[in-house]
């Protein structure tokens, strides 16, 4: 199977495929400004994780430039719906860190929103990201079903959701597909291959079997994924229906790295400023999030019905009764 | 008032919830235009279309996983399961991600998501058509558990769980779709969630026992009412309607006049919900208690093809159920 953008989507042979837009060297700066600012944010949550900050972090630090490309390429009407690996995604969409550092942390985000969940188990509406869900394909059904409401209301608004080539093993991924090809959603369905599985996932294959169609990249070139995960978008929102895309995994991710720099050459201030940017946008959120408020034993029962619920109100009432103790700090 | 049986008076709320609000979606297996399995939906894509009525591939999975999308995207989808069994396959999906979605995103997302589902045996329709799942269900936090007794019910009580911003499993006593008939308010006729009905006496007496049954069992237990109340042991009759969140202060209330309580339901016994409404009244009303509370239930074995009408715990038990704890020595 080819990879790249020479790899047409059966949908774009129909006749819908809309012109390539021109990669501005600003889009290209973008996706090397965040995929440095992920991979210096995976290493500040790996070593809050080791000193006990955080309960765990997933790294996805090899995926860094492949989840920027990809968060470029969506418009601000757009959804994401991102596995737990690619939750970090959010930022590029405009999430503040400081907001996701508290989340981390198990504290309240700054204007009250407590997601109490698990590390990097984010949700951002203002931003239209979806709350990372719990298997690795679970996401991709929910996906497929807000995109079909988007298409219902007739707007111009596609779906991304990105899982790792895992999630194409599970029942969630063989219904998210199925539905997404016999309703012609608006949605682009993302598979991370690992280098292991890349062939295996035969992603042409798959998307021949659900009627919808597919592409594949090689993440060593993030420029053609942003370019393919584009024009699915452009094709989902101008009712051209779903792609079935496969990113593999950069071989050589720092290589991928130094060829979009090269390629940026004077347009990109320097790695240095890149990175010492990166590194301060760290240290400032991470104050931030240190300093955020952690809500009390009452907030166990916010947000488990709409409405509140007797029952559960007066559990969490048990509690203040025995008196646990609530760390002030972690 | 029109008199409807059952399955009509649930077709009548979705009609009428319909018309009401254009966000309303249906979706399921065979719901459009063969209008379902049990004709529940029978109509409604004539008149709504299939941008609102809508047929899905074979996956319950799916259903349930794209219905999520869909409320998080601004629909309000109903989902039918055509028998309660085949919500296993989608189990996941609700207890991992229906029930906790508002909850992870601190509220940033609902899913507004009615399940519909008929429950119960008594058909012949043997071990993968005649479950009742409920207490699965009620023991997952985020969800509300309803099932109604009779067509009146059935439609306030779908009507308020359609205009709610809670997921609700909504299990529909199919043994008695066609057998229950009753007159049913026309238009709009909500009943809150959450709101028990003595369905025997009309009004407190001198009754020895309480027996807290629902859906088809209700039935079951004012035939065994009749037949105490010719012994000489009148007997009140509670349907919760909601189990959950449960009125267990309109169950207690009449517990501490009679003394004795029985809990009748399908389902096997071991874990049922009836432990969990025994539970409840004994911690609130221990001392009122003049005998054992007692359970009638299904079998601690698979739902029988043959044999149906010795599992299921018709009147014939509960009269020697409410004997005995009539017969208790004090």
């Amino acid at each position: 199977m080819k990879t790249g953008e020479e790899n047409v989507p059966r949908s774009a042979a129909r006749g819908r495929r809309p012109p390539p837009r021109p990669e501005a060297g600003e889009t290209l700066a973008r996706i090397f400004r965040d995929a440095i600012r992920g991979e210096i944010l995976d290493a500040r949550l790996a070593r809050w994780a080791r000193e006990g900050f955080v309960g765990f972090h997933l790294p996805a630090a090899e995926w860094g430039g492949v989840l920027a490309a990809a968060a470029c390429a969506l418009e601000p009407a757009d959804w994401l719906f991102p596995g737990a690996r690619e939750a970090r995604m959010a930022l590029w969409r405009g999430m503040d860190l400081a907001s996701f550092l508290a989340q981390h942390l198990g504290a309240a985000l700054p204007d009250g929103t407590f997601l109490p969940g698990l590390p990097g188990s984010i949700a951002d509406a203002a931003h239209r990201v979806a709350s990372v869900a719990g298997g690795p394909g679970a996401h991709l059904p929910h996906a497929v079903g807000a995109a079909f409401a988007a298409a219902r209301r007739k707007e111009r608004a596609a779906v991304l959701a990105i899982a790792s080539g895992a999630a194409a093993d599970t029942a969630d991924f063989h219904v998210a597909a199925n539905f997404a090809g016999v309703w012609r959603a608006p949605v682009v369905l993302v598979l991370r291959a690992e280098l292991e599985e890349a062939e295996a996932l035969c992603i042409d294959e798959r998307g021949g079997e659900y009627g919808i169609g597919a592409a594949r990249a090689s993440g060593g070139d993030l420029p053609a994924v942003r370019r393919l995960i584009d024009e699915a978008l452009a094709r989902a929102r101008a009712g051209g229906g779903p792609t079935l895309v496969q990113i593999d995994r950069p071989q050589e991710p720092r290589a991928a790295l130094d060829r979009l720099a090269a390629r940026l050459g004077d347009a990109l201030a320097g790695e240095a400023a890149v990175r010492a940017q990166a590194e301060s946008w760290c240290d400032e959120a991470w104050q931030a999030a240190r300093a955020a408020v952690r809500p009390g034993r009452e907030s166990l029962a916010w947000n488990v019905y709409a409405a509140g619920e007797r029952a559960v109100a007066g559990q969490v009432a048990e509690l203040a009764q025995v008196c646990n103790p609530i760390p002030e700090d972690v | 008032m029109a008199e409807m049986n059952l399955v009509q008076a649930i077709n009548d709320a979705l009609r009428t919830e319909m018309r009401r609000d254009e966000r309303r979606v249906i979706l399921g297996e065979d719901i459009a235009r063969f209008g379902g399995v049990f004709r529940a939906t029978a109509g409604l894509f004539e008149e709504f279309g299939e941008g609102r009525v809508i047929d899905t591939p074979l996956a319950e999975g799916g259903i349930v996983g794209t219905a999520v999308g869909m409320a998080m995207n601004g629909l309000r989808p109903v989902a039918e399961i055509q028998f309660a069994d085949f919500l296993y396959p989608a189990f996941d999906q609700i207890v991992n991600e229906l029930s906790k979605l508002r909850w992870r995103s601190g509220g940033q997302y609902g899913a507004p998501v009615v399940i519909r589902a008929p429950s119960g045996g008594g058909i012949k329709g043997g071990l993968y058509h005649s479950q009742s799942p409920e207490a699965y269900f009620i023991h997952t936090p985020g969800l509300k558990v309803v099932m109604p007794s009779n067509p009146a019910d059935a439609k306030g009580l779908l009507l308020s769980a359609m205009r709610g911003d809670d997921p609700v499993l909504f299990f529909e006593p199919k043994r008695i779709y066609r057998a229950a008939r009753g007159e049913v308010p026309e238009g709009d006729h909500v009943i809150p969630l959450g709101e028990a009905k003595r369905v025997l006496p009309e009004t407190a007496g001198e009754a020895v026992a309480t027996v807290i049954a629902w859906g088809a069992m209700v039935h079951e237990a004012v035939e065994a009412a009749g037949l105490l109340a010719d012994k000489g042991l009148p007997v009140e009759v509670i349907d919760p309607r909601t189990l959950w969140p449960l009125d267990i202060e309109t169950i207690v209330e009449s517990i501490r006049r009679t003394g004795r309580g029985v809990v009748v339901h399908e389902a096997p016994r071991t874990c049922g919900f009836g432990a969990e409404v025994v539970a409840l009244i004994q911690e609130r009303a221990f001392s009122y208690l003049a005998a054992p509370l007692a359970r009638v239930t299904g079998l601690d074995t698979p739902f029988p093809y043959a044999l149906e009408l010795e599992y299921l715990p018709l009147a014939p038990r509960i009269v020697r159920a409410v004997e005995a704890v009539v017969g208790y020595p004090v």
